[in-house]
C-alpha cells in the first residue's frame, strides 16, 4: 500500500497503479483521452495532467506511478488552464459536425469542452485542415479522419489486445491520420471495439452507422448468446427494437471486449418473429395453443421433449420440473446441431451454445440423436432450431408430430404440426451458465411482442390445464430453488453500473 | 401545492331573482353592439372567409416546409434534433448516407401535422435552417387522416 494526498486528502491505494487509477479509486476523476484500463498506456493526449509537489513541470497522471508520499493536486489553476490548453489544440482541426456525429451524446470532446474547454474558437472554418469524412477501415468500421484526435487507442487495441497490427497512424502533424498498412484493412473479428473505445466519434460502425440517436436509446444489462463465453453486454435499444449490442465490464469473463459476430447477430430478435400460435386450422389464442398441445400429450409414453442449450437456466428448470409433475413417462432431452467454430484464444468459443454448461448442470440429458431416432410419435421442441441445423433430419421427424416452441420463423417452425411463439433472451429475466460454470443473470431489455411467452409461462399454463402444479408462485421462486439445489449457483455476479467504462 | 377552491358571491336579491330585468340589461349590450356595428360598418372583426382572409401577422407559424440547397438537394442533414426538440412527437426521420462526401441525409421525413402543436421548437432546433414555418400555410383540412402525414418530397415541394 502506498499513501498518497489528492487534492489534500491523504488516501492509502495499492502500489504500482497508475495515478489516474488509483485516483479513480479515490473518487476523483481524471479526464483523459487516450488512457484506457483496458490498454498498455502510451500518454499522449496530455489531458490528463497534474500537479506532483516536488516536479516543476505537469505530470501526465495516465503514466506516473504512485510513490509512496505522493502530493497530487488535480484543481489547481494550473491544472484546469493546462486542461483547456490541451482542449484547445484537440479542437483546432475537428470539424464541430456534432449533429450528423453519430457519437453525440457519449463523445469524449463534447463532454470535456463542457466541463473543461468552453473557449471560443481563435480558428475559422477555412483555416480547418480538410481530411477525408469517410474511408472504408474494413468491412464493418468506417473512419472520420477529421474528427480523430489520435489517441491511438484503436491503434494500441489492435496491437496489443488482437494482436492483428493492423491500424497504423501516417503523416506528421496537421496531417497525421489513421490508416491501415497497404493491402491491408481492419479484418480482425474484433475490430468493433475500435468504435467503442474511440473517445470521439472518427470511427463509427457501419451497421448502427445513422440508425439511431444515442441519447434515445436505453440500456439494458444482458449477456451475449453468441458462443460459450458469455460476454457481459449492453442491450442498447430504442421504440421496442435492438439498436446495438456493446460490451459490459466483467474482467472475469471478457474484460472490456466482444467478438463482432456476437454484436451484429441481433436482428433475428427484431425481425421475422412468430408473433401468433400457429396450428393446421390457422391463428390461435394461447389458450387455444395450450389446449391443442394438451390434446396431442394424452400419452406420455409417446412424447418427446426437446429441450436446448439456448434457452436460459430458468427455463430449462422449469421444463424439467414439468416433465417430472405434469407427464411422468415422457421423455427428456436436450442438445444442439448448431455448427461449431474455433476457439480462437481470445474470447470466441467452438460451441455457439451459451448455456450448454447449464443444461448438463440441471441434468438435462444430451442424448439428442438417438432420442429423435427413438419411436416417439410426439416432438415438442423448445427454442431448437433442429432443422435449420440439421435440415437431413427432416424424414426423421416427417412421421411425427412436431409442436415447435420458437421465437422465429425457423426451418423447424416451418415444418411443425403446431407452432407456439416463445420469447428470447432480450425479453427475459434469467441466466446462462458459461462454459466456466459462472452463472450470469441478466435482464429483459424489451417487451416480448405479440403473443409470445416464456418458457415458464407456457409450461405454467400447461401443467395448470393438466391439473398439476409446478410448485413456484413466480420466477423469483424458481429462481431461488433452482440456485439453492445446484451447487455454486448462489454466486450472484456483481453488476456493473457504468455505462461508458474507460 | 395544493389548489383550493374558494365560494365567493353573496346570496342574490329579489331583482336578481326574478331574472327578467337582468335579461334585459343583457339584451341592451347586445343592442348596443348592434346598433354600433350596423352605423360603423368598416370596423366590424368579423371577415366573410373564405372569400376573405385575415392578414397574417409576420412571425406567423403554418406548415412546415424542407428548404433545398442551392443545387436542390434538401438542407436537412438527419440530425434529428427537430425530432428530439418536439414536444408532441410528430416528427419522425429515417437517416442515410448520401452518396457523396460521407454525409448524412434524410432518407425518409415525415410530419404528421395532426400532432403538431405549432411552437416552432423545431425550426428552432435545427442547425441548418433546412425547416421553416413560414408558408402561411394554416388551411390543412382533410378528409383522410394518411394525407395529414407530409412526406419528404411534400414539405421539399412547399
Ligand atoms: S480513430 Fe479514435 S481511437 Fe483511433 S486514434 Fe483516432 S480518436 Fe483515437
Ligand atoms: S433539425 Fe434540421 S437538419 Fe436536423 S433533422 Fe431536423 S430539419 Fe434536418
Ligand atoms: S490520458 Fe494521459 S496523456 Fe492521454
Amino acid at each position: 500500500m502506498a499513501k498518497i494526498t489528492i487534492n489534500g486528502v491523504e488516501q492509502a491505494v495499492e502500489d504500482g497503479l497508475y495515478l489516474i487509477e488509483a485516483a479513480r479509486r479515490c473518487g476523483v476523476d481524471i479526464p483523459h483521452y487516450c488512457y484506457h484500463p483496458g490498454l498498455p498506456v502510451e500518454g499522449n493526449c496530455r489531458m490528463c495532467s497534474v500537479e506532483v509537489e516536488g516536479i516543476p513541470k505537469l505530470q501526465t497522471a495516465c503514466t506516473t506511478i504512485v510513490q509512496d508520499g505522493m502530493v497530487v493536486i488535480t484543481d489547481s489553476e494550473k491544472v484546469v488552464g493546462e486542461r483547456s490548453d490541451v482542449m484547445e489544440f484537440l479542437l483546432r482541426n475537428h470539424p464541430i459536425d456534432c449533429p450528423i456525429c453519430d457519437q453525440a451524446g457519449e463523445c469524449g470532446l463534447q463532454d470535456y469542452y463542457m466541463e473543461h474547454g468552453l473557449h471560443d474558437s481563435r480558428i475559422t472554418v477555412s483555416e480547418k485542415v480538410k481530411k477525408k469524412k469517410r474511408v472504408d477501415l474494413g468491412p464493418n468500421v468506417v473512419l472520420d479522419s477529421e474528427r480523430c484526435i489520435l489517441c491511438t487507442r484503436c491503434v494500441r487495441f489492435c496491437k496489443d489486445v488482437v494482436g492483428t497490427e493492423e491500424l497504423v497512424i501516417k503523416n506528421r502533424s496537421n496531417h497525421a491520420e489513421i490508416t491501415t498498412f497497404p493491402g491491408k484493412g481492419l479484418v480482425n473479428p474484433y475490430a468493433l471495439n475500435t468504435v467503442d473505445i474511440c473517445p470521439v466519434g472518427a470511427l463509427t460502425s457501419r451497421k448502427f452507422r445513422f440508425q439511431c440517436r444515442v441519447w434515445y436509446m436505453k440500456n439494458a444489462t444482458s449477456i451475449c448468446p453468441g458462443c460459450e463465453r458469455g460476454c457481459n453486454i449492453w442491450i442498447d435499444h430504442h421504440e421496442n427494437k435492438i439498436q446495438r449490442l456493446r460490451p459490459r465490464l466483467n474482467p472475469d469473463v471478457n474484460n472490456y471486449w466482444m467478438c463482432d459476430e456476437g454484436r451484429l447477430d441481433f436482428h433475428w430478435i427484431n425481425d421475422d418473429r412468430v408473433l401468433r400460435a400457429e396450428g393446421p386450422d390457422g391463428l390461435m389464442r394461447p389458450d387455444e395453443a395450450d389446449r391443442a398441445v394438451l390434446a396431442l400429450l394424452s400419452n406420455p409414453g409417446d412424447v418427446l421433449i426437446v429441450a436446448s442449450p439456448r434457452s436460459t437456466n430458468e427455463s430449462l428448470f422449469a421444463l424439467k420440473r414439468f416433465v417430472e409433475v405434469a407427464l411422468p413417462g415422457a421423455a427428456l432431452t436436450g442438445g444442439s446441431f448448431r455448427p461449431t467454430g474455433d476457439d480462437d484464444g481470445f474470447l470466441r468459443l467452438p460451441d455457439k451454445n451459451p448455456n450448454s454448461r447449464g443444461m448438463r448442470e440441471i441434468g438435462i440429458a444430451g442424448d439428442l440423436e438417438n432420442r429423435l431416432n427413438g419411436s416417439a410419435g410426439v416432438v415438442l421442441v423448445f427454442e431448437n432450431d433442429l432443422l435449420g441445423d440439421r435440415p437431413d433430419l427432416e424424414s426423421v421427424l416427417a412421421g411425427k408430430k412436431v409442436v415447435a416452441f420458437t421465437s422465429n420463423r425457423t426451418a423447424t417452425a416451418r415444418g411443425a404440426d403446431l407452432v407456439v411463439p416463445v420469447t428470447t433472451y432480450a425479453e427475459l429475466n434469467g441466466s446462462f451458465t458459461n462454459h466456466a460454470g459462472l452463472r450470469q443473470e441478466f435482464r429483459s431489455a424489451i417487451r416480448p411482442p405479440g403473443d409470445s411467452r416464456s418458457v415458464f409461462d407456457v409450461v405454467k399454463s400447461l401443467s395448470g390445464l393438466l391439473g398439476k402444479e409446478l410448485g413456484w408462485e413466480s420466477e423469483t421462486a424458481l429462481t431461488k430453488e433452482m440456485t439453492d439445489v445446484i451447487t455454486g449457483w448462489g454466486v450472484r455476479v456483481e453488476e456493473e453500473t457504468e455505462l461508458h467504462a474507460g | 401545492m395544493m389548489i383550493g377552491v374558494k365560494k365567493i358571491g353573496k346570496p342574490m336579491d329579489i331583482k336578481e331573482r326574478s331574472y327578467l330585468f337582468e335579461i334585459a340589461r343583457g339584451m341592451m349590450t347586445s343592442i348596443r353592439h348592434f346598433i354600433r356595428n350596423v352605423l360603423n360598418q368598416g370596423a366590424m372583426p368579423t371577415l366573410q372567409y373564405p372569400e376573405e382572409k385575415r392578414v397574417l401577422p409576420e412571425r406567423f407559424r403554418g406548415r412546415h416546409r424542407l428548404m433545398q440547397r442551392e443545387d436542390g438537394t434538401p438542407r436537412c442533414v438527419a440530425c434529428f434534433c427537430c425530432q428530439t426538440a418536439c414536444p408532441a412527437d410528430c416528427i419522425s426521420i429515417e437517416a442515410t448516407e448520401r452518396d457523396d462526401e460521407g454525409e448524412k441525409v434524410a432518407a425518409r421525413f415525415d410530419i404528421n401535422i395532426l400532432r403538431c402543436v405549432f411552437c416552432g421548437l423545431c425550426v428552432e432546433a435545427c442547425p441548418c435552417d433546412a425547416i421553416r414555418m413560414d408558408t402561411g400555410m394554416y388551411e390543412l383540412a382533410d378528409t383522410n387522416r394518411e394525407n395529414l402525414i407530409y412526406d419528404l418530397n411534400t414539405l421539399l415541394r412547399h
